[in-house]
């Protein structure tokens, strides 16, 4: 089989998580006005500060313009025709597994993610989130005795109003981008997590989304402090199933790593990426960001293989003397798919730090941006940053970007840049097959060779997945 | 006193300058484009980090009448190389101090103000065909006062071996002066030359230059063209060079820039015909408040060309520099070799620099890379240095030079690279001894 048929061969496997499940479903008619939200607010039980938030942020979206400098290209989104809430039907509060209706287990088993206790992993508590809302979280009476609050959002408005008061907003405020004034205002629900003063996580945190209704947006907000010298490891996976429409899914999390804490976030994002020629799937429109303060260290690892389109830059801000921020992603855009991702570091505290390293991969007629900015600001002196970017071209329809922007204020400074782009030489093929290695294997190869640098960031299963879903995603795909 | 100002200035240019009609459409269509653009701000992206506030600073205007001092003699005869030449002062033909005697046969240099009347056939077929005036509006209110220039063509297979220079002296009138010179450059199929372009201040006016260049290279065609900006600390400088390049045409732009409060050098570069190789060299060196801007795009359009791409920048003081370069390599543009590098010292607390490289790429079987860095000298050098009894300031004043010297060295030796390293003497003291 020549190269190119391999390539489209790979690129023709179908997205696996792309089923429906049939559950009951509370969902507000779509549409959006203040009435929505408060309705919103009332059905979690919100307290009046949040009504409040909410409501702000509303009056701020309102005046804000869709922006339009991204290199990603969609029709315009009616933000009326958008159901903001959908949560399935069952008891309020669930104190076990038993009490999630088995429809909902059924599709987290179906797609691998271990809620039920005697299935799961080891060491990691999962916080399930479908559609709007969180369904099940487990391992909460482990971490509880470290004193790791790990919730749903919802719940923690609800029992931990002052922690929620004072950090809401503090990293990514309502104003601060058209997408993030929209979540401010509608979020259904998300995680919570704070870890206390010295406590390392004793597992691995991890929260699974998944959009199943239809016409829903599904704007979940996370939110993560680690208190000072705490630290913390955090997983979220995505999918949802195969529609026509466009779905929008506008996230915004934030972390804060107080001075000497560290978090790890870590991303494997497989939302419905739309069929080959680009219908349906969905719009991932996500604000990220962390503060970090003296001392402490965020690093996101970021593998984004789903979605129509991608567009998101999780950002580090480091504030503190000595903070370190890092940012590894791979960015796969296959027929139809378009991603116009990367990160920003700003640097403000001295002695900071930050490494980004992206591998872009463009099969079919996918479009692969990297954006991201360097700032170091006059107070940083002897800020260090490292950025690579690398893109792999596999087929002559796609484009690979590379747009970064540097500024440097501060003649300590030291900050590199190097990126290339390439394709698969068909001498690397040559070699493989020579030594009896198929033309598939060869192509996976060299492609997970590529994304080594990322992948070993990841904690080890999701290291495992991740390679597994950019084989299947790639299915087909070398140039 | 803003965008209308200059809206005025071209009005009441127009009026006054008589042309045939296809020229007065041009300008007209310049001055068109120029209002509907306005002035660029800092929310325009490709303004980003460059303040155009300044120009609203003075009432800039065409200089009307230039008499040619002792001043600009003793200028010409500092500035000027060995070879043909025409020398400009605020915008306008000096003919008493150039030189077109030398030139070899099938290469033809003249003013544009003499072109636009005999070569009205030519020019309305060259000028503004790569500058698209819609693109900005700085190339738009060229085009709107387009007068004077020079215009230099090639036979086929024609050969200039001495480098042709143009010299454009800027040195303010009674009030501020606003020069607007075009330079076409038309080679035809396997010539060869290189052109000088030497813009230098003389005395303290207020001068703002607004320079076009647009080049033209036939099949197998080679043109080196060097741009030396050396004008005073208070001159406003911008300057757009747009080449297009024929089948297995060569095509190199080396870009010195040194003066100027405020001066940006853009260069668009693109491939027509497989097989171009371009070369886009460029050093800025700043001090005090200068504002340094340097602006590249490369089109690989066709398949089978490679590019070769260095800036460097070195600030000191509090200059602030900046580097935006483009390398776009279109979808059918396969077998495309581009390589961008952007390096960047800065020499104290208060310089700053902001880069952005680019790639945007369409097509698989390209090889393209592109880096950038900022830094400070390397300490290692410099206890390297210390340790053997060079006091730092020397130090580091070697480092410095060593770090320029890439640049210069891809001057080809000659005249050329004697000028340009006279120039960097002036402006990093102690240079010379080092180069060559």
């Amino acid at each position: 089989m020549s190269s190119t048929e391999t390539i489209q061969e790979l690129t023709r496997k179908g997205y696996q998580a792309g089923f429906v499940t049939q559950v009951e479903a509370d969902t507000l008619p779509p549409g959006l006005d203040e009435d929505v939200i408060r309705v919103l607010s009332a059905k979690k039980n919100e307290p009046a500060f949040m009504l409040e938030w909410r409501l702000k942020a509303y009056r701020h979206w309102l005046t804000l313009k869709e922006p339009s400098w991204q290199a990603v290209k969609y029709h315009p989104i009616d933000y009326q025709a958008i159901r903001y809430y959908s949560a399935p039907k069952q008891k309020p509060k669930k104190d076990s597994l038993s009490e999630v209706d088995p429809e909902i287990l059924r599709t987290y088993e179906k797609l691998g993610i271990p809620l039920e206790e005697q299935k799961r992993l080891q060491n990691v508590a999962v916080d399930a989130v479908f559609d709007s809302v969180s369904v099940a979280t487990t391992f909460r009476e482990k971490l509880y005795k470290a004193g790791v609050i790990f919730c749903s959002f919802s719940e923690a408005v609800r029992e931990h109003p002052e922690l929620v008061e004072r950090y809401l907003g503090t990293v990514v405020p309502f104003s601060d981008n058209f997408f993030a004034a929209l979540n401010s205002a509608v979020f259904s629900d998300g995680s919570f997590c704070y870890v206390p003063k010295g406590v390392k996580c004793p597992m691995e945190l991890s929260t699974y989304f998944r959009i199943n209704a239809a016409d829903t947006g599904q704007f979940e907000r996370t939110l993560l402090i680690a208190d000072e010298g705490a630290s913390v490891s955090y997983l979220e996976g995505c999918t949802a199933p195969m529609r026509d429409t466009n779905q929008l899914h506008a996230a915004v999390v934030e972390l804060v790593a107080l001075d000497g804490a560290s978090i790890k976030y870590s991303t494997v994002q497989n939302w419905y990426p739309g069929d080959a020629e680009g219908k349906g799937g969905i719009y991932n429109f996500v604000t990220k960001r962390g503060i970090a303060h003296r001392g402490s260290k965020i690093s996101w690892t970021q593998v984004e293989t789903g979605s129509a389109i991608t567009w998101k830059y999780p950002s580090v801000i480091l504030k503190g003397d000595d903070s370190v921020g890092e940012f590894y992603s791979v960015a796969l855009t296959n027929h139809r798919q378009q991603a116009d991702t990367g990160t920003k570091m700003v640097h403000i505290g001295k002695n900071t730090r930050s490494t980004i390293v992206s591998k872009g991969i463009s099969a079919g007629r996918g479009q692969n941006t990297y954006r991201g900015l360097v700032k170091v600001l006059k107070s940083a002196a002897n800020a260090r940053n490292y950025t690579q970017c690398d893109s792999l071209l596999l087929g002559d329809k796609c484009g690979a970007h590379t747009l970064p922007y540097i500024e440097v204020k501060n003649a300590t400074a030291q900050v590199e840049h190097e990126a290339s782009t390439s394709k698969i030489g068909e001498d690397q093929l040559f070699y493989c097959r020579q030594r009896g290695i198929s033309q598939e294997d060869a192509v996976s190869m060299i492609v997970n060779g590529f994304c080594r640098q990322v992948f070993k960031e990841l904690p080890m299963e999701f290291a495992v997945e991740a390679q597994k879903l950019l084989g299947v995603s790639l299915e087909g795909s070398v140039g | 006193m803003s965008a209308s100002h200059y809206v005025e200035v071209a009005r009441a240019f127009q009026a006054r300058a008589a042309a045939p009609a296809w020229l007065q459409a041009l300008r007209e269509e310049g001055l068109s484009q120029f209002q509907a653009r306005g002035l660029p701000t800092s929310r325009d992206e490709e303004w980003k980090y460059t303040p155009v506030a300044t120009l609203s600073s003075h009432p800039f205007q065409p200089a009307r009448d230039v008499p040619a001092g002792e001043d600009v003699v003793r200028a010409v005869a500092r500035l000027s190389l060995p070879g043909p030449r025409l020398v400009f002062v605020d915008g306008s033909f000096v003919p008493a101090l150039s030189v077109l005697t030398g030139l070899p046969r099938g290469v033809v240099l003249k003013p544009l103000s003499q072109a636009l009347r005999e070569d009205g056939a030519l020019l309305q077929e060259t000028l503004g065909r790569f500058s698209r005036p819609s693109a900005h509006a700085f190339t738009s209110l060229n085009a709107a006062l387009l007068e004077e220039g020079a215009l230099l063509t090639l036979a086929p297979r024609a050969l200039s071996e001495v480098p042709v220079q143009l010299l454009f002296l800027a040195r303010g009138g009674d009030g501020p002066v606003l020069a607007s010179p075009r330079v076409v450059v038309v080679a035809g199929e396997g010539s060869e030359a290189t052109l000088v372009e030497t813009y230098a201040g003389l005395g303290s006016g207020a001068t703002f230059t607004n320079a076009v260049t647009e080049v033209s290279l036939g099949d197998n065609a080679s043109l080196r063209h060097f741009k030396l900006q050396a004008e005073g600390d208070t001159a406003l400088h911008l300057g757009g060079l747009y080449s297009r390049q024929g089948r297995d045409s060569r095509f190199q732009s080396h870009a010195f820039s040194f003066g100027g409060a405020l001066a940006r050098n853009e260069v668009h570069a693109a491939f027509a015909g497989e097989g171009g190789e371009c070369v886009l060299n460029g050093l800025f060196v700043g001090r005090g408040t200068q504002h340094l801007d340097n602006r590249t795009d490369l089109d690989h359009a066709v398949p089978h060309c490679s590019s070769r791409e260095l800036y460097k920048g070195v600030l000191d003081d509090r200059a602030r520099g900046t580097f935006h370069g483009r390398i776009r390599v279109r979808e059918d543009a396969q077998k495309t070799d581009a390589s961008q590098q952007s390096r960047n010292l800065l020499l104290s607390e208060g310089a700053q620099v902001d880069a952005r490289p680019q790639l945007e790429i369409e097509a698989d079987d390209v090889k393209c890379a592109h880096g950038t860095a900022v830094g400070r000298l390397d300490d290692n050098a410099l206890f390297y240095l210390r340790s053997r009894g060079i006091p730092k300031v020397e130090a580091e004043r070697m480092l410095t030079r060593a770090f320029a010297s890439e640049l210069v060295r891809a001057v080809p030796e000659g005249p050329v690279r004697a000028r340009v390293e006279a120039l960097l003497a002036e402006k990093l003291p102690g240079t010379a001894e080092v180069m060559g």
